[in-house]
């Protein structure tokens, strides 16, 4: 009885770590958007792959952006990583978040 | 529209040089020229290669000096070249040649702050007005006779990536106003009277040699931080200092009311102002001095 209790409690345990890491995952992503938001509201509804060449997004907001991840997020994201790729699109921007995060 | 310019030559990189390829290509058709782009320094976010496909303009690039200066040198043309945002500096024999003009945007109000990063040092000098000057080029830097300027207001807590945006922004409005006189050669110039021995801003040169202490005035060590931030874009070092002894580099920093204040490591917060803080991220570069 006591190994099917410790069982149950286990499995409740792992499923909350889970929805917390899916909730944080989920509160980075707003946390992001809010961001772009702010500072490029078209990047929210641009489906492409090219926001500079796109003229979505220029230089200059992309400076804007970066420092309100790195202070929100407290990481730094070196100028390696301040390339087009990186910022072609949202999901590009929070791929690369991720990545700094978990490094 | 006439114009005896039978070529001209838009050299440069990043948003103003854009916008003046851009005007100077939809006017193409109505002067008659042949229009080349040179990307001698390469932006990571740059728009012009993608201006020169899409209007079929003849895009060179060119990041070797030497190879640029014989380019520019085989031309044999009545030619313009529109420098913009650029740092190549024409040899005397270019300039000196009667069927080449040059003109040249620089990012300050000249005769004051020549040469480079004039953003990032009239925010260090606390000047509260800067601007654009448009002017032709001479075999000296900085020095040609002045076609037109505009001015801007420098704010408060400006940095310096956002005044050069505000800078470039007046640099385009103010070439698409004067570029019919420019190409008619009746440009309304005038000299610029500077003193010989004005300070030339090279760009080795970094405001207070890239170092601060803890113990200057917060709002001077803001200023500073704000003058040499041009966010990613390598114009800078970190700027240095020593805290509780030992070296470290700035990463980052910002000014936030003091309600935002949190205790964590690798923070300094300094007042700034009564109700706000300069808060600054840091890394120890050395062990205890």
């Amino acid at each position: 009885m006591r190994n099917f209790a410790e069982s149950i409690t286990s499995v409740t345990e792992t499923r909350s770590c889970a929805e917390s890491s899916a909730e944080m995952e989920e509160n980075m992503e707003e946390k992001i958007l809010d961001i772009l938001e702010e500072h490029c509201e078209e990047a929210l509804s641009y489906d492409g792959d090219s926001m500079m060449e796109d003229g979505v997004i220029d230089s200059f907001t992309v400076i804007n952006v970066i420092s309100d991840l790195e202070d929100e997020f407290d990481i730094e994201i070196d100028a390696k990583y301040v390339v087009a790729e990186n910022f072609r699109n949202k999901e590009a921007i929070i791929a690369l978040v991720q990545k700094l995060l978990e490094e | 529209m006439n114009t005896l310019f039978q070529k001209v030559v838009v050299i440069g990189y990043g948003k103003v040089t854009g916008e003046v390829l851009q005007y100077v290509y939809d006017n193409k058709k109505q002067y008659g020229y042949d229009l080349i782009f040179i990307e001698h320094e390469v932006h990571p976010f740059g728009t012009t290669e993608k201006i020169c496909a899409e209007n079929g303009i003849d895009f060179r690039r060119i990041t070797d000096k030497k190879e640029l200066a014989v380019l520019l040198d085989q031309l044999t043309e009545k030619t313009l070249i529109i420098s913009a945002s650029n740092n190549f500096l024409f040899p005397a024999s270019l300039v000196d040649k009667p069927y080449i003009t040059i003109i040249n945007f620089h990012n300050a109000l000249l005769p004051d702050y020549p040469g480079r990063n004039a953003p990032t040092w009239v925010i260090y000098t606390g000047e509260k007005w800067t601007g654009i000057t448009w002017h032709y080029v001479t075999a000296g830097v900085d020095e040609g006779n002045i076609i037109i300027q505009k001015q801007c207001e420098i704010g408060a807590d400006i940095k310096a990536y956002e005044l050069t945006e505000t800078l470039m922004d007046l640099a385009g409005e103010a070439f698409r106003e004067s570029f019919a006189d420019i190409m008619a050669e009746r440009a309304k110039v005038r000299e610029q009277g500077f003193d010989p021995e004005r300070r030339m801003y090279r760009s080795y040169e970094v405001p207070a040699d890239g170092h601060f202490e803890l113990t200057d005035r917060p709002e001077d060590i803001y200023r500073l931080l704000r003058s040499v931030d041009y966010g990613k874009n390598d114009i800078f070092p970190p700027l240095r200092t020593v805290i509780d002894g030992r070296k470290a580099e700035i990463l980052r920093y910002r000014k936030i009311t003091a309600d935002k204040r949190k205790e964590d490591d690798g923070f300094v917060y300094l007042p700034l102002g009564e109700e706000s803080l300069l808060k600054m991220k840091y890394h120890f570069t050395e062990d205890k001095l």
